[in-house]
């Protein structure tokens, strides 16, 4: 009787972790752990964004400062990550993704906003993060206001 | 000989700092530094068993000395050594690599602190977080897997911010394994024993943001620290000298929030973080505790996907609720034309909200009628015009108003065959139905290591009543929208009543899975169909048996610290033809997320007992 129970304690402390590893990773918490992970559609799209062309997969301390926060990848970065969320903002003319946008371009977010959402077929007409990105510099270029203060 | 002369010769060469860190030494020494809680802080020494001090950290370059992981005292000799004494300072020097211990060590020593502008890399990190201030985000549960209910967190470190900006683009300090192996089993063990090794990483918030709030569905909860700027400065630094370590990750004892809460409390040692933490650290409980103890001076809310989508939908009236309706459930990207403009607006944005909660993984791929579905929708959406977004509420359910994570229980009672009982009972962790609401997701119970031993009175011994490993209770009432299932699972070992025995002990696992309705926020039916294998020595014949049936029972909530809970279980056994029937009826009532009283009426086949329970949350 001991033995059996041993055996489904062990069992059952398998099966409550591997539940928990299904959610967020081993130990609980990160996703260094996550990106190398296949079983959950969440996890594979996530891999695929950080295995895309601003991404990186490894992580540690200089990670966030180095690879996403620094000069030419900071904004590369930020589309690439917020791809949806950006697209339903411009379709909408306004949103926080739109703000975050705006403040890694260095620009106003209300002309910026606008200027999307005028341009909106245009510039999301490919889901690439990198050809967005590229689209994205376009209407800014084409825009004066805009021109004048983002750094596209 | 020749060595000898080198050494004078070396001796000579260095002799003036030499001198001058010796006496730095001396008054470090002098001083008891080695001692000193913020210099134990700093590199993470604890007692251990035997009394002796042992670093946490794992990574071996994290020490100057060979002995450092386990002396302080060689470690901060060679330290103050290593750090006034350097001739050239570049990025590998100790000044670069460990600026919190050089600028501990030169507050202490009334010394100068050498120059960091060499420190190329650690300056370009120090700026990139631009802070104001830091908050320890906490991940609340994630639906439908109970077990996150333990929430995650990680620190972000605030931008200065005006009133229309974003925190998106601020930085986050994250803890975490690696593990080196999927396997589920390998997995778990070398969680639980510290074969994955934790390290800190930085990543920008934006990408926890999509990470939890969009991918997994999980409300952010932030809590801005009443840190002084100076206290603020040194957690980046000290961060910034985990960059090279690892800590070895458990699961229960030294995880996320363990190592966070120590990192904090290394630069800011007047908030005495760890002192009150059980062994084991449940990240809810480390939010409970900066709140308590008043460490939080600013909470704000994100609300998940989930609850951006159920936000909005509550604002829509009548009409625009009929036809959102229609379109999330015929998946129809044709808003009505004969609505007005307005309206047509409000449904496309409520729609949009509910594809990204739905299917955030689907809209990714672009050949899937979701992605098609969500752009034909964009593009009505980007023809129509601007409008001011609704303010969100917050949440009543909120982390850090949740009971403590432990459990002690007494209660007493009598059967209907006159003997009267008495028990107590702990739980590890974490929250049942009638427990408290707090900032635990309603509807939801989650128990992991609850035991309860019993005393009859007539036998004057003493017996488990039962030990639950797991028990866990999952209920998703249907609404217009989501269709979920709802569920338990239970494994343990528990005293049970039939014809052959009673008070008899058995290794029981209880899986079930059924649907539930609530009419009101107030209650719940639900209705499950169960199986409950029990193994027992008492049975007769067949010791394993396995019962299936039916399950009905509802929850009533009138007040968050106030439930009634019951049930009526009925279990038919094939092979030995017998049945099995339980009720219940159980109502609590708790006081300040401290305490509650409870009563609990239990009919299991012909054996009734009534009892009073007690609990105390710590």
């Amino acid at each position: 009787m001991s033995k059996l129970l041993i055996a489904i304690t062990v069992i059952a402390t398998a099966y409550s972790f591997s539940a928990s590893a299904a959610g967020y990773g081993t130990a609980g918490c990160g996703l260094g752990s996550m990106v190398f992970k296949d079983q959950k559609g969440a996890v594979q799209i996530f891999a695929a964004t950080t295995n895309g062309t601003f991404g990186n997969q490894t992580f540690g301390i200089t990670t966030g400062t180095s690879n996403c926060n620094d000069g030419k990848n900071l904004i590369g970065a930020y589309i690439n990550t917020n791809y949806d969320a950006i697209k339903t903002a411009a379709a909408r003319g306004q949103g926080e993704a739109l703000t975050g946008l705006a403040k890694v371009y260095n620009c106003g977010s209300h002309e910026l906003s606008q200027a999307l959402k005028t341009n909106y077929q245009e510039v999301f007409k490919s889901q690439d993060a990198q050809e967005t990105k590229a689209h994205i510099d376009n209407v800014i270029n084409s825009t004066p206001a805009l021109k004048a203060t983002c750094q596209a | 000989m020749p060595a000898l002369l080198g050494l004078a010769f070396l001796f000579l060469f260095c002799s003036p700092t030499l001198g001058q860190t010796s006496g730095l030494t001396q008054k470090a020494l002098d001083l008891h530094l080695d001692q000193d809680s913020e210099w134990l802080l700093l590199l993470d020494y604890k007692k251990t068993f035997f009394g002796k001090y042992k670093s946490e950290a794992d990574g071996l370059t994290y020490f100057l000395s060979p002995n450092g992981k386990n002396s302080p005292k060689d470690e901060l000799i060679q330290n103050i050594h290593a750090i006034f004494e350097e001739p050239t300072i570049n990025d590998n020097s100790a000044r670069c690599r460990f600026p919190a211990r050089a600028y501990y060590l030169a507050k202490k020593l009334e010394v100068t602190l050498p120059s960091d502008t060499p420190c190329g890399e650690w300056q370009k990190f120090y700026s990139s977080f631009k802070a104001e201030s830091v908050s320890v985000v906490f991940s609340s549960y994630f639906i439908n897997n109970p077990s996150s209910t333990f929430g995650h967190t990680f620190l972000r470190f605030n931008q200065p911010r005006s009133l229309q900006d974003t925190d998106l683009t601020d930085l986050s300090v994250n803890f975490a394994a690696n593990p080196w192996s999927q396997n589920p089993f390998i997995y778990t063990l070398g969680g639980l024993i510290g074969w994955f090794p934790g390290i800190f990483s930085t990543i920008p918030y934006y990408y926890k943001v999509r990470e939890y709030n969009n991918f997994e569905s999980r409300d952010l909860w932030s809590y801005k620290l009443d840190l002084s700027k100076e206290e603020l400065d040194q957690l980046i630094r000290h961060l910034w000298e985990y960059k090279d370590t690892h800590f070895d990750y458990f699961f229960f004892t030294e995880n996320c929030s363990y190592h966070l809460m120590t990192a904090i409390e290394a630069a800011a040692p007047r908030l005495h973080l760890s002192e009150d933490l059980h062994p084991w650290v449940i990240p809810s409980d480390t939010i409970l505790n900066l709140y308590k103890k008043n460490y939080v001076k600013e909470i704000s809310y994100r609300p998940s996907s989930q609850n951006t989508f159920l936000g909005n939908y509550s604002f829509l009236n009548k009409s625009q609720k009929a036809e959102a309706k229609r379109i999330i459930l015929s998946q129809s990207p044709e808003v009505s034309w004969t609505l007005p403009q307005e309206d047509r607006i409000a449904v496309i944005d409520t729609t949009l909200d509910w594809i990204d909660y739905k299917y955030n993984k689907e809209i990714q791929n672009k050949s899937s009628w979701q992605y098609q579905w969500y752009n034909s929708l964009l593009d009505k959406r980007a023809i129509l015009p601007v409008v001011e977004p609704h303010l969100l509420q917050e949440p009543k359910i909120k982390p850090h108003l949740g009971h403590p994570s432990e459990r002690a229980g007494v209660s007493f009672g009598y059967n209907n065959q006159i003997y009267g009982f008495q028990r107590i009972s702990m739980r590890f962790a974490l929250h049942d139905l009638l427990d408290p609401q707090g900032g635990y997701p309603e509807n939801t119970q989650i128990e992991f290591a609850n035991l309860t031993l019993q005393l009859r009175n007539h036998l004057k011994r003493i017996e488990l009543q039962q030990s639950q490993l797991v028990d866990v209770i999952t209920l998703n009432p249907l609404n217009d929208f989501e269709k979920g299932f709802s569920w338990k699972m239970s494994l343990g070992t528990r005293t049970f009543q039939n014809k052959d025995c009673f008070y008899c002990h058995g290794i029981n696992a209880q899986f079930a899975a059924g649907i539930a309705l609530g009419p009101s926020s107030k209650i719940l039916f639900y209705t499950f169909l169960q199986t409950e294998p029990i193994y027992s020595e008492s049975f007769k014949g067949h010791k394993l048996r396995n019962f299936v049936g039916p399950e009905v029972g509802f929850l009533i909530n009138p007040a968050f610290n106030f439930k009634i809970h019951s049930f009526y279980n009925l279990g038919y056994d094939i092979t030995q033809k017998n049945s099995y029937s339980t009720a219940e009826l159980s109502l609590r009532k708790s006081f300040a997320n401290k305490w509650s009283l409870g009563t609990k009426t239990r009919l299991e086949n012909d054996i009734l007992e009534n009892s009073l329970e007690a609990y105390f949350y710590f």
